[in-house]
């Protein structure tokens, strides 16, 4: 049986040469990755992180950037109701929309400014499930879901509403 | 000019008139969906002047208005919430009876803030005393501050709060002169649901304004005056 191995499996050149000339071998993938144990192990003593930040950065180059850096693995599917982009992009909302809320809420209830976008109802209103309109209850809820899976405790609707609150007006008349 | 061309003109003059009518009412609609975005002024003190001659003995219209507006179980167990209630007096000399609404009273000088170790009671300029419930740990000295005893303490998690309305276990809550309501421009809904027009709602620091001219001709008085908290609800007929 011939070896597939275009680098022939060889010794001289470094492990990520070889797997760069033939990345099905399954002995140079071997013998890549035990060096690259080896270089952990040893990267106090031979600043072998830098060989292994150039492995990352090709690796990085290789792969969409982009997938890496808003999505991470097993991110929950949200269910965003009506959806659509009204304050701001969702990469940013996702990481800021408690300083928002925060900041909203003491002009709102201290200085009486009510911002019709930028309010909790607001928010509510178009991301509450079409299903049962509401932001709570569910793994894939708007709010719920992300909550869960970063397992950070949602305060606020102990007191607001999280309830669509056009469902909850026709529901009254 | 032929003829092409002016019917060209035209059609062009017609479908730029037609874009502007069915854009403009979208514009305008943007331009008020956007909300209030100015802050309260103390040019505005928000009153009411309740007349206690033309309240109807048995009525309890604005209770049921509050507690309905404010999603409000409308129990009278200790533990019940209770923002606005009848009062009713009689002179046991002379035997004369009335009845009243009480509510908290919205002072100028409010004891619920001076006690309040959270800064989570306040009074908003334009002269509503509010509880901030984000800042509000329930330790009740405001409720015990209060000689109206206008604030309950909320004592069992709520659920199926009103979207306008947050309230929640653990914090203190009184009438808020349905701030919400008065924000957009409307009554307090006690002031809207008077059968008889008994509840006056209005700008007291506006000379114009219906109350201002009101209490400048009737005799009306604040109850518990000599506190000199300075209310924001006076009663006409006590």
């Amino acid at each position: 049986m011939s070896n597939p191995c275009k680098s022939g499996c060889d010794d001289v050149l470094p492990c990520y040469v070889m797997l760069a000339f033939s990345p099905t071998c399954m002995v140079c993938l071997g013998r890549c990755a035990s060096r690259a144990l080896h270089y952990i192990r040893l990267a106090d003593f031979y600043n072998g992180f830098v060989k292994i930040f150039a492995v990352l950065a090709v690796l990085f180059a290789l792969f969409p950037a982009q997938a890496v850096a808003t999505e991470s693995y097993g991110m929950p599917k949200i269910d965003i109701g009506k959806g659509g982009q009204c304050v701001k992009d969702p990469k940013w909302m996702r990481t800021n929309h408690m300083h928002l809320l925060f900041e909203i809420r003491d002009e709102t209830v201290h200085k009486g400014i009510r911002d019709d976008k930028l309010s909790l109802k607001n928010c509510v209103e178009c991301h509450a499930s079409t299903k049962d309109n509401s932001v709570l209850g569910r793994a894939d809820s708007f709010c719920e879901g992300c909550h869960r899976y970063e397992a950070v405790k949602i305060d606020c609707f102990e007191c607001h509403s999280s309830k669509r609150s056009s469902a909850m007006t026709q529901k009254e008349h | 000019m032929n003829d092409t061309n002016v019917q060209r003109r035209q059609f062009l003059k017609t479908s730029v008139g037609a874009a502007a009518v069915a854009i403009a009412p979208g514009m305008l609609l943007f331009d008020m969906a956007h909300g209030k975005t100015e802050p309260v002024s103390s040019k505005v003190r928000w009153g009411m002047l309740i007349d206690t001659g033309s309240c109807a003995d048995g009525c309890n219209d604005c209770v049921n208005a509050c507690n309905k507006e404010n999603g409000l179980s409308g129990g009278l167990s200790p533990t019940d919430s209770q923002w606005i209630r009848k009062v009713e007096l009689k002179d046991k000399r002379s035997g004369r009876e009335l009845a009243l609404p009480m509510m908290c009273q919205h002072c100028e000088e409010p004891p619920c803030v001076d006690v309040c170790p959270t800064a989570a009671s306040f009074k908003r300029a334009d002269g509503i005393v509010l509880v901030d419930k984000h800042l509000c740990i329930g330790c009740r000295y405001c409720m015990m501050a209060c000689p109206y005893k206008a604030r309950s303490f909320v004592h069992e998690p709520l659920h199926d709060q009103k979207p306008e309305v947050p309230r929640g276990r653990g914090t203190v809550e009184s009438c808020t002169m349905c701030v919400h309501r008065v924000d957009k421009g409307q009554q307090p809904s006690c002031a809207e649901a008077c059968p008889n027009k008994s509840i006056m709602f209005g700008n007291l620091n506006d000379p114009e304004s219906e109350i201002s001219k009101k209490i400048r001709n009737v005799a009306s008085i604040q109850i518990r005056a000599d506190l000199g908290l300075n209310t924001g609800i006076r009663y006409q007929g006590i």
